[in-house]
């Protein structure tokens, strides 16, 4: 019911601008004869259909292309893995859902933050040698960082494996990042054990 | 130019559209002249809102078009492969980024099985591993073993979520390849400790009995048991 009443109020206005601009443009019609009135008329009436028809296509290409957008959004808000846009600077301009999961934040606090505050203190280097490279090469570049973020009662840490790309013309590039944790413990244990056996031939006489 | 022409075309067609709309609307013609002017009037005054509305039509489909764009640069240019797959596992989209992985052209890829691009010793995992994403409406990942063409073997990171409101399952791998032939030399060199350990362990067994028999000999040959070793 709003809703109507809303465009019914549109179309009052919309109607009063028009014969506010009617009136500003020269009239001579009662001057002219009867069978260029006739004239006149059917001239409108085509223009009027154009317009119509015009507006209607109009409509179609707007509807088409908000359909495209809704299904590359859900794309990418839902992608299995991790999207974040950076300035140059390295602040965050957009983000995924997983990203901000990822991240420990809602995607809203976490937009126009830098991402290097997000970051363990050993892998901040990494990451700015990433962006700098990234910047500088327009080359795909990869690194594995420490995720960590903190709250008053817990601190919560995740390796993630990044690649990064410049977004083309743009002074921006784009992350990806997925959850390598799992991996990375195994990693360690795996370097541990060699370390244990190292030392373990090293004592055998 | 040819734009300018085809512009031109376009208005004419328009034009005509709308001569043959018209006669099917007629109905009541004025019948005097001040009948004439109101109607001139209104119709004019039609226009002009016709006209404005169709500058906001114009506007708002720039602004949807903007849209559009920045979302499906975000897809197609995304550093990671990403892939909608049907429930019976046909590639519905991909972005370049997958299609580079799997050494293929985009539209080549479309409509075909995934599982065609994945190496013999992945696909039993990666059929399972397809299988359970469905199951589980849980996020999952796997590591696979690509089909190359080239000598050099591909392996990719597979992260796999089912869609909500839809039978698709989306999948965003990146190549591994770097790492896993890292993790292949850590094992290798597990393996070379562990072998080296078990020489030793061996040698000092073959010591042990050597050392018996050494004793045997020399018990059966009367020496004294303070002179053995």
């Amino acid at each position: 019911m709003k809703k109507q009443d809303k465009s019914v109020n549109e179309a009052t206005l919309l109607r009063l601008i028009a014969e506010d601009q009617l009136k500003n443009e020269i009239s001579t019609y009662s001057e002219l004869s009867e069978l260029n009135h006739l004239k006149l008329i059917h001239e409108l009436q085509v223009h009027q259909i154009e317009l119509e028809m015009q507006n209607e296509e109009l409509l179609k290409a707007q509807q088409q292309t908000i359909i495209i957008t809704e299904k590359y959004v859900e794309l990418y808000d839902f992608a299995p893995s991790g999207y974040v846009t950076l300035s140059n600077e390295g602040d965050i301009l957009d983000l995924n859902l997983s990203a901000a999961d990822m991240l420990g934040k809602n995607r809203n606090q976490l937009k126009n933050t830098r991402f290097g505050f997000l970051i363990s203190h050993d892998s901040l280097s990494t990451f700015n040698q990433l962006l700098s490279r990234c910047f500088r090469l327009n080359e795909k570049e990869s690194c594995e960082l420490l995720l960590l973020h903190k709250t008053d009662t817990v601190e919560k840490s995740m390796y993630v494996h990044v690649d990064a790309q410049v977004c083309k013309g743009q002074n921006k590039c784009m992350i990806t990042m997925i959850d390598i944790s799992e991996r990375k413990k195994l990693e360690l244990e795996l370097k541990k054990t060699i370390e244990l056996l190292r030392e373990h031939n090293l004592n055998t006489p | 130019m040819k734009t300018q022409e085809n512009d031109k075309s376009e208005a004419k067609e328009l034009r005509q559209k709308a001569e043959e709309e018209l006669k099917n609307r007629k109905s009541t013609k004025p019948i005097n002249e001040v009948d004439n002017l109101k109607l001139i009037h209104e119709l004019q005054v039609h226009q002009i809102e016709l006209e404005m509305q169709n500058e906001e039509l114009v506007k708002a489909r720039e602004q949807a078009e903007e849209a559009m764009e920045k979302y499906t640069d975000l897809y197609d240019f995304a550093p990671s492969g990403y892939i909608s797959l049907s429930n019976e596992g046909s590639i519905t989209d991909l972005n370049f980024s997958a299609a580079t992985m799997l050494g293929k052209d985009r539209k080549h890829l479309k409509n075909t099985r995934l599982g065609l691009y994945v190496s013999h010793k992945s696909l039993e995992l990666w059929n399972e591993f397809f299988e359970e994403t469905f199951r589980s409406k849980k996020k999952l990942s796997c590591e696979l073993l690509l089909q190359s063409n080239t000598d050099k073997p591909c392996y990719i990171h597979v992260d796999a979520l089912v869609s909500q409101n839809s039978n698709t399952c989306l999948v965003t791998m990146i190549d591994i390849t770097k790492r896993k032939s890292m993790e292949v030399e850590l094992e290798s060199s597990i393996n070379q400790y562990k072998n080296l350990n078990k020489y030793f362990l061996s040698r000092e067994l073959r010591m042990v009995m050597i050392k018996e028999e050494v004793n045997e000999l020399l018990i059966k040959s009367g020496c004294e048991e303070e002179f053995l070793i």
